[in-house]
């Protein structure tokens, strides 16, 4: 495993009086938020670039690793889809959108299968102004805001 | 199809029924690829048979990936999804093939693929319960009784 995905993993940081159900949930919520953002940016300069030089075989690799760093926190998340039912009702708690941070991640897959023809699949992937976007999208923007105005270590008191 | 704003009939747009028809067999498909890849990796396969599932995992992860945009931007920008009739939107394969597809690229990988990304043949065999698949299914099938998966249909 990477030392970025061991990293992604990591619940060591969540507040310690957490049940171990919202540790989860506060660790990979953070770090998906973390990852969105730098990602993002890593998304946009490889799209950029494959549409400058064609996607190089350098480009689809990082592609294919950007790819597994959010699918790796996104399985992990759904796994425990429940987790997000049961908070739903809660003061303040906004769902991780992840049918928006999905579109990041497919945008990666395609990149990193991308090939040279012209009608490429990549011409169904994000394009820099759809990643901004997608970013600036209320669903989203409300999510990143309430993961730092309200931890899920609020929602038990 | 349709622009958003623009009247719209009770019915579904054809080309809105094709995506979401090219979903259901994205996701027919990519459960037996996920799971036979799945498993051939578990067996520890090695040289040509890893680069052939790797290579067979991208372009499952890839095809996952181009419905789920194509779609994405159907239900953001053309269709109004409040004037669909309920339970069209196949919110169950939008979920279950996002799993598939986390998984797909963890197989596509170099190296050892990551556990947390890939799911077990167990939770591969569950996944349409456990997005409600079938119930969506049945249910289409009930409003669509001419389509020739629906049971009497000719």
């Amino acid at each position: 495993m990477s030392d970025l995905r061991r990293e992604l993993l990591d619940t060591s940081d969540a507040p310690p009086d957490l049940s171990p159900d919202l540790r989860f949930l506060a660790s990979r919520q953070a770090a998906l938020a973390a990852l969105l953002q730098d990602h993002a940016d890593r998304y946009t300069a490889l799209y950029t670039a494959a549409r400058d030089t064609g996607p190089t075989l350098e480009i689809r690799h990082a592609a294919l690793q950007s790819a597994g760093n959010l699918a790796t926190l996104l399985q992990s998340l759904r796994s425990r889809e429940e987790l997000q039912v049961a908070l739903a009702h809660a003061p303040g708690f906004v769902p991780t959108p992840l049918l928006a941070i999905d579109q990041l991640f497919y945008s990666f897959t395609l990149l990193a299968a991308a090939t040279e023809t012209p009608d490429d699949v990549l011409e169904a992937a994000l394009t820099p102004a759809g990643v901004t976007e997608l970013l600036q999208a209320n669903r989203v923007q409300d999510w990143l805001r309430g993961l730092t105005e309200t931890r899920p270590d609020r929602m038990n008191q | 199809m349709t622009p958003r704003g623009q009247s719209q009939a009770p019915a579904i747009d054809p080309e809105f029924a094709e995506l979401i028809a090219g979903l259901y067999y994205a996701l027919e498909d990519n459960l037996e690829r996920c799971a036979r890849l799945t498993h051939q990796q578990h067996e520890g396969d090695t040289g040509t048979d890893a680069h052939q599932r790797r290579v067979e995992a991208l372009a499952g992860a890839s095809r996952i990936a181009y419905v789920q945009r194509v779609t994405f931007e159907a239900i953001t920008r053309l269709v109004d999804i409040r004037e669909l009739p309920p339970g069209v939107l196949p919110i169950g394969v939008l979920g279950a093939l996002a799993r598939l597809a986390y998984a797909l690229t963890a197989l596509a990988e170099d190296g050892e693929p990551q556990r947390e990304q890939l799911l077990t043949r167990d939770e591969i065999a569950h996944l349409p319960s456990q997005y409600a698949i079938e119930d969506w299914l049945q249910k289409r099938r009930v409003s669509n009784p001419s389509h020739p998966s629906s049971p009497g249909a000719p």
